[in-house]
């Protein structure tokens, strides 16, 4: 005889279950996840030290996917500007600023990618938004986000052969969650843009897995040259194709990291 | 302490604005007509400032203007090096 009221079976029931990229990293992902929006993630020198607020320069940012591939700059003038806005925090790049992994990532044990990107870019000069190498032409197991003329955005995945997949008319100023999934031996590259598919290609990607090697963000080769004019709202770097579900929710965050509508 | 600022050297300066402050500086190339200029801007620490304003080495200081509109207002332009 069962009371009123008693229990038979109680069901377990998730309501909201709240999305982070940590996720997409507890299985050992390789990869990177830098988070403009946590202040704690940051310090202005180099080495660690010394808080940063809005308004501060940025010479550390902690990668949060706990692979430990912190990004950093050691030369105070090239270091962006932590800024927020509307409640959205952003790193600041004014032509003239980057960022770079203290040390290589390590990406030879597969030859799959995804990547997010939630930016603002000012102009369409020819820019590295990200780049996986100090320039993606000089060896292989390299990748990259660039904005260039026309309202260029490309995602290039190189193999031993270089592979872009370009989608134009998206004019300076703009503001954009970028998406790119690509695997060298299935010559697979996509680009998405703001929750859509923008661009692919199919050309052959040559042999071989991702390499390791640094990661440079906001411009190429610690800050050298092809730099951001922009904003930098979020950064996950993944060394896995992501699930249907995976690259939803994932984009999903970027943009509301990014103050852009999917 | 930062001071935000883009500083511009002539390429006959250029190395030794660089001893005051460090190699990774004035490492982007403008020009004007023929001439060279190499730029630096963002955060400087203010020492580093100071050194480069009192070193009498720079060619223009700017703590107003963004750096695409300095380099314009000198009429210079920025060289893309890929």
């Amino acid at each position: 005889m069962i009371g009123v009221g008693a229990t038979l079976f109680k069901v377990a029931t998730t309501v909201g279950a709240v999305f982070t990229p940590a996720s997409l990293f507890r299985n050992g992902e390789q990869g990177a996840w830098y988070d403009p929006s946590d202040l704690s993630s940051m310090f202005q020198n180099s080495d660690g030290t010394t808080a940063v607020a809005v308004g501060d320069p940025v010479g550390y940012i902690r990668d949060k996917s706990g692979n430990g591939n912190h990004a950093i700059q050691a030369t105070s003038a090239k270091r962006p500007t932590l800024r927020e806005s509307g409640g959205l925090y952003y790193l600041e790049f004014n032509g003239a600023q980057g960022l770079r992994t203290a040390s290589n990532i390590d990406f030879t044990g597969t030859d799959t990618m995804s990547a997010f990107l939630g930016v603002k870019k000012d102009n369409d000069n020819n820019t590295s938004l990200v780049e996986f190498s100090n320039t993606i032409g000089s060896g292989s197991g390299k990748f990259r986000f660039a904005s260039d003329a026309s309202g260029l955005y490309r995602w290039s995945s190189r193999g031993t052969v270089l592979s872009n997949a370009n989608s134009t008319g998206n004019d300076a100023p703009s503001t954009n969650v970028l998406t790119a999934q690509s695997e060298i031996s299935e010559d697979l590259n996509i680009l998405r843009i703001d929750g859509t598919q923008a661009a692919s290609s199919t050309t052959n990607q040559g042999d071989g897995n991702y390499s390791s090697d640094l990661l440079n963000i906001g411009a190429r080769n610690n800050a050298l040259s092809l730099h951001l004019t922009g904003r930098i709202y979020s950064l996950i770097i993944r060394n896995v194709l992501s699930s249907d579900a995976e690259i939803n929710s994932t984009e999903a965050y970027v943009a509301s990291k990014t103050g852009v509508s999917l | 302490m930062n001071t935000y600022a883009t500083i511009i050297v002539a390429n006959a300066n250029k190395a030794d604005a660089q001893a005051l402050v460090g190699e990774t500086f004035f490492d982007i190339l403008l020009k004007k007509g023929l001439r060279k200029y190499w730029v630096s801007s963002g955060p400087f620490l203010t020492t580093e400032y100071n050194l480069l304003v009192d070193s009498g080495l720079t060619h223009a200081i700017n703590t107003e203007d963004s750096l695409a509109d300095c380099i314009l207002s000198l009429g210079m332009t920025k060289v893309i090096e890929e």
